[in-house]
């Protein structure tokens, strides 16, 4: 007999939006992993009609929880009850799948982590800084600009026999010395591997900076899916690392759990039928001080439902009303 | 000219926040009227960025931006020339040559006064800028000077608070934030950050918050020889606060590309690890999106509480 009762977790991320449910048991039971491309909002409207297809009519949600840079956004949309940052989700998730990790490594498609265990208390953590060298929106366009899909960029890092040596510290610099390394008659495996290599070499020097890395090893987010990076972070680590079964959508299994955790019987889910109104997004630049903030608007079948991005919070508490329009 | 005239604008930028009031004495004091440039903003941001050459880091662009403010509504614009204000040690050597930088930036001509600040040879470069500064400004030299020895040298030796009571608070849990004073303090430039602490319920400790004789005794390992007196306040800070119980974690703002802080970062960082005291590093440039920032620092204090 399956449960009816689920907790869902959103992971808005920049490449990509993940949906989870989870039963009251914590256990994993819907997964969806689409490209955000650029358009946050349908793409989770979308991913909302999905799950509730997947879940069937006799679900019933008793918490959700949202993640991910897109977290405030999909939380306004969905109504969560919980919104929270990705190191604690992540952190939240992999405690639950692997209760003794030491080190969590987590590369995603605009960022990068490393996220430090002990006792399965986060005692530290690193995030790329200003740049996004060495995260999977690099390696995605390497894919596209070699013509090999991602899903395969792996499988030719494996069968090099030599890898070449690329410079990582900046996906500038490293684009140009692959197709350097191409025009002098290198294969594409050795390129490929090189890369991986590289890549590996930079989340170290950036994150990890010399700080001890406990095991067990954890290594998650989408870029996990990619044999060539796994093997290259195996080689420099000299240890096996393990990747968890739902690697790609531990940010919202963790936004999920916290949902669950922290859900006391009321959720302020809005209902998958919510998921069918019209919802818009624009940006307005306030004029109302030197500041000129980007404020972003949201709005359901037009009326604004949600207001952020000011400075001075005029605009986010004014959400109701249109007087500072 | 006749004194009393003339309007001297003080730009709200680098040493503003930690010597900014007794440069505004200082011109009072001669009767001069002095107005200080408004809070940093996108177009103070914007008007730096695009004249300032790329390879400086962010505050002085912004420095950039104040002066460019300025140019519209004051006869002469203040820019101080901090080589040195203790001992053997040197300044930034952005503030060193800030100056210049502003001279050759900025194309549109901006008429400057320009006092050095030098301890290494104190009487001859100094009295040289103030005697040129009192002639531009028609005061008397000695007047001036006298003025600046009441007002300048005896306070700016030890990097003397200027916000100590801005940061205030002693009731919730307290957390450290160490940085210049110009990323600290200006809001815009710090995404608000001690306002963001301060709503979470901490109370919030700068370096301002130390007395400077402590600090320097405690700036490891460069006590009394430290060379850029520039990371001092920061190192002193976090290693007279690190001993202190009770603090729940350190939060270090640092411009991207700033070459001191590449050093005392390292420094306290290493330390607080050793100590198991909580660091976070947070790192701004231009960008003006706050979600990078706010991840960070939510995690941070998930971690810490």
């Amino acid at each position: 007999m399956t449960s009816k009762e689920y907790y869902l977790g959103i992971d808005l991320g920049s490449v990509s939006t993940n949906v989870v449910a989870i039963d009251e048991k914590g256990d994993l039971k819907e997964k969806l992993y689409l490209r955000t491309g650029g358009k946050p909002i349908s793409v989770l409207l979308g991913g909302m009609r999905q799950i509730e297809k997947r879940l069937g009519s006799g679900a019933r949600i008793k918490g959700v929880g949202t993640t991910g840079s897109g977290r405030q956004l999909a939380g306004v949309i969905v109504g969560a009850d919980i919104v929270k940052n990705e190191i604690t989700a992540h952190a939240f998730a992999t405690k639950n799948v692997v209760p003794d990790v030491g080190t969590i490594m987590e590369i995603g498609g605009q960022d990068s982590k490393i996220i430090f265990l002990r006792n399965g208390v986060v005692y530290d953590f690193a995030m790329n800084t200003v740049c996004a060298a060495g995260t999977g929106s690099f390696i995605d366009r390497q894919a596209a600009r070699l013509d090999i899909p991602i899903e395969k960029f792996g499988e030719y890092a494996l069968r090099a026999d030599s890898p070449v040596r690329i410079a990582g510290r900046c996906a500038v610099f490293a684009e140009s010395d692959m197709i350097h390394k191409q025009q002098t008659g290198h294969s594409i495996e050795n390129i490929i591997a090189g890369l991986c290599e590289a890549l590996v070499r930079n989340y170290f020097n950036n994150l990890a900076k010399g700080k001890d890395i406990n095991h067990p090893v954890v290594f998650q987010g989408g870029v996990a899916a990619n044999v060539g990076i796994v093997a290259a972070f195996e080689k420099e680590l000299g240890s096996k690392i393990i990747i968890p079964e739902y690697f790609d959508v531990m940010g919202a299994y963790g936004a999920a759990l916290l949902a669950m955790e922290k859900s006391a019987g009321a959720t302020n889910f809005r209902g998958f039928k919510n998921a069918m109104c019209n919802y818009q997004a624009k940006s307005i630049d306030c004029g109302g001080c030197p500041n000129m903030c980007e404020i972003i608007e949201i709005s359901q079948n037009g009326s604004p439902v949600a207001r952020w991005g000011d400075r001075c919070g005029k605009w986010a508490t004014g959400a109701q009303n249109s007087e500072v329009v | 000219m006749k004194t009393g005239s003339v309007t001297v604008g003080i730009p709200r930028g680098l040493i503003f926040y930690d010597h900014g009031r007794y440069w505004e004495s200082f011109f009072k004091r001669l009767g001069i009227k002095t107005i200080v440039s408004q809070k940093t903003n996108s177009f103070i941001l914007n008007d730096g960025v695009v004249c300032c050459t790329n390879e400086t880091c962010l505050p002085v662009k912004v420095f950039h931006g104040h002066i460019l403010s300025l140019t519209d509504v004051a006869d002469y614009i203040f820019v101080p020339r901090y080589l040195s204000v203790s001992g053997r040690e040197l300044c930034c050597p952005k503030l060193c040559g800030l100056a210049d930088m502003i001279k050759y930036n900025i194309e549109k001509q901006v008429k400057t006064i320009e006092i050095n600040i030098n301890t290494r040879h104190l009487k001859k470069d100094t009295c040289q800028s103030i005697r040129q500064a009192a002639e531009t400004l028609g005061i008397n030299y000695h007047k001036m000077l006298s003025v600046f020895k009441d007002t300048i040298v005896q306070n700016v030796s030890f990097g003397a608070p200027y916000h100590a009571n801005h940061v205030s608070g002693n009731t919730g849990r307290p957390i450290v934030v160490l940085g210049h004073s110009y990323m600290i303090y200006d809001e815009y430039l710090s995404m608000g950050l001690i306002q963001k602490l301060k709503n979470k319920g901490f109370s919030v400790f700068t370096p301002a918050n130390l007395n400077g004789y402590i600090k320097k005794m405690n700036a490891e390992p460069f006590v009394d020889k430290f060379f850029f007196n520039t990371g001092l306040e920061n190192l002193g800070a976090a290693f007279t606060y690190m001993n202190l119980s009770g603090i729940s974690g350190v939060i270090y703002l640092s411009p991207f590309a700033c070459g001191v802080d590449s050093l005392t970062l390292e420094f306290i960082e290493r330390k607080l690890f050793k100590k198991g005291i909580p660091f976070l590093k947070l790192t701004v440039d231009e960008h003006t999106g706050e979600a990078g920032f706010d991840t960070r620092l939510e995690a941070f204090l998930d971690m810490i509480v």
